[in-house]
């Protein structure tokens, strides 16, 4: 029972991680709450969820349009509704212009479909296998494999990749980054593409291991993402790893030994201690201020 | 090369410069100096993109340089070695190499050019893999050089390389910069430090409240009561 919920909490823990990336790097490079972000990787489950339901496409082919599409709508949500405003702007501003771009995204998802809970497809084997033991579901396994590819993809894209070292030079200095030739308008876009398509990844890894997909879900996605870059450091690709697998774990083990409606208040019960106690976060340095 | 007519540049509302002429040519080493707040590094800054021009003319080498962005200028052949170094200090000494020669291709050239400013600034070498941050003030001002180096610019913008270094270093430094304009590369350099930049330079620029007062030879500059008066402090 134990290894079990430590297992899903795991696997939840790597989708919160994922879907955490995206806003996290943004935050870091533009000090902006993408409140976006949660309702652009559900529409990104949503279309993967018609492309399975209604049109029968092949499972692979049907992730990577959706996370594709999801990843032009944020760059399309950053380009329209953020770039303008970077440039002296009050970062309230673009806050509220995210906001604004949040609830355009979530009713628009809301009219195409609905506000229901719906069956998503369970689109990985539903096999077991036995380990010393304890029974082992395969559905897992592949969703922790695939989370876990993807983060680590994304890192060595970070730190092998041009684009990744001036996407994190970006987000210490973008005039000295500028002066070095990087396009700086490019290489943000290119931050929110990655993180709407991680984000999408996320959303769909979840709906399948809990066979559901809702509007609802969306909000919750961005609560999460603040919430475990918060915890685990905001701007960081080791906070975000730690903030999602703390809160994964975290809630199955309250959902299942407490209680499920405990879940949530418990969760952020712990969101506050830790912050109190280390304000920038588990992983988080103290951000430096020019003098 | 680089040719500003007439200008005019500032902060919002608040302008800094006031119709600034200023050339400079191939291969040549050109100092500006003047007291803080005269203008010096916002007319780099104007120059290099960061800071859009309100009124005048810059071009490099015939082309405009109004309104185009920094990555833009710096592929043009201009590289801005900014104040305060600004090295990226979470990155190693390597990636911020790296990441001058952001955009070349010629991978091979990149390594060959890497490791000539490594035999330049030996110190670099020994820290390679160690986070920019945790160098001192005066290495770092080698890395931010070399960095903008990779580039391999034309023309070189040097803002304030001395600016908190110990004696020695500034000469190490300076004795660098002359090498660098000896190979043919043209450079601009802004000083506080006024006679050891005059004493390196061909020409040099004397800015004071946004408008250039003096201009002429690096050495009758140093020559003359009114400078010595005003900048080295002399009587």
């Amino acid at each position: 029972m134990f290894f079990d919920v430590l297992l899903i909490g795991i696997m939840v823990g790597a989708i919160y991680t994922l879907v955490t990336i995206g806003y996290s790097m943004v935050y870091s490079i533009l000090k902006l709450m993408n409140f976006a972000h949660g309702d652009v990787y559900i529409f990104g489950t949503f279309i993967c969820y018609t492309l399975l339901e209604k049109y029968q496409l092949n499972p692979v082919l049907a992730i990577l349009v959706s996370a594709v599409l999801g990843g032009i709508l944020a760059s399309f949500v950053e380009i329209v509704a953020y770039r303008r405003l970077r440039a002296g702007q009050h970062r309230m501003i673009s806050m509220i212009t995210a906001l604004g771009a949040a609830y355009v995204i979530q009713n628009s998802n809301e009219l195409k479909w609905g506000n229901q809970v719906m069956a998503f497809p369970s689109i990985l084997s539903a096999k077991t296998f036995q380990v010393f033991g304890l029974t082992i579901p395969m559905t897992q396994i592949i969703i922790l494999a695939i989370a876990v590819g993807l983060i680590i993809l994304f890192t060595l894209f970070l730190k092998y990749h041009p684009y990744g070292k001036a996407i994190l030079c970006v987000s210490e200095d973008i005039p000295t980054a500028s002066l070095m030739g990087i396009p700086i308008n490019k290489t943000i876009t290119m931050v929110y593409f990655i993180g709407g398509m991680l984000g999408v990844a996320g959303g769909i890894l979840y709906s399948t291991s809990y066979n559901a997909v809702s509007l609802a879900m969306g909000f919750r996605g961005t609560i999460i993402a603040f919430t475990a870059a918060v915890i685990g450091g905001i701007g960081s690709l080791g906070g975000a790893l730690v903030g999602g697998m703390l809160l994964g774990i975290c809630e199955n083990f309250i959902g299942v030994y407490v209680s499920s409606s405990y879940r949530d208040p418990i969760t952020f019960l712990l969101l506050i201690v830790i912050l109190l106690v280390k304000p920038t976060g588990i992983m988080g340095a103290a951000e430096q201020t020019k003098v | 090369m680089l040719t500003i007519n007439s200008l005019e540049s500032g902060y919002g509302k608040i302008k800094a410069l006031f119709g600034i002429d200023l050339e400079i040519k191939q291969g040549e080493i050109v100092a500006l100096i003047g007291a803080n707040g005269a203008g010096k590094t916002t007319f780099l800054k104007t120059v290099s993109g960061l800071i859009q021009a309100t009124g005048g003319t810059m071009s490099f080498e015939g082309q405009s340089l109004n309104r185009l962005a920094p990555e833009k200028i710096v592929n043009l052949g201009i590289s801005h070695v900014p104040e305060g170094r600004m090295v990226f200090t979470q990155r190693t000494v390597e990636t911020n190499l790296q990441i001058g020669a952001f955009g070349r291709k010629d991978k091979k050239a990149i390594r060959q050019d890497m490791e000539k400013y490594y035999e330049m600034f030996p110190i670099l070498a020994e820290r390679r893999n160690q986070k920019a941050g945790t160098l001192s003030g005066g290495e770092q001002q080698m890395l931010a050089i070399a960095r903008g180096l990779m580039k391999r610019p034309k023309l070189l913008f040097l803002d304030e390389p001395s600016m908190g270094l110990s004696p020695v270093l500034v000469s190490q430094i300076f004795k660098t910069i002359r090498e660098l304009n000896k190979t043919g590369l043209s450079i601009l350099l802004v000083e506080q430090n006024v006679k050891k930049a005059l004493k390196i330079t061909q020409r040099a620029y004397v800015i004071e409240l946004g408008r250039i007062v003096h201009q002429g030879n690096s050495c009758d500059l140093l020559d003359s009561e009114q400078i010595r008066k005003s900048y080295l402090g002399e009587v």
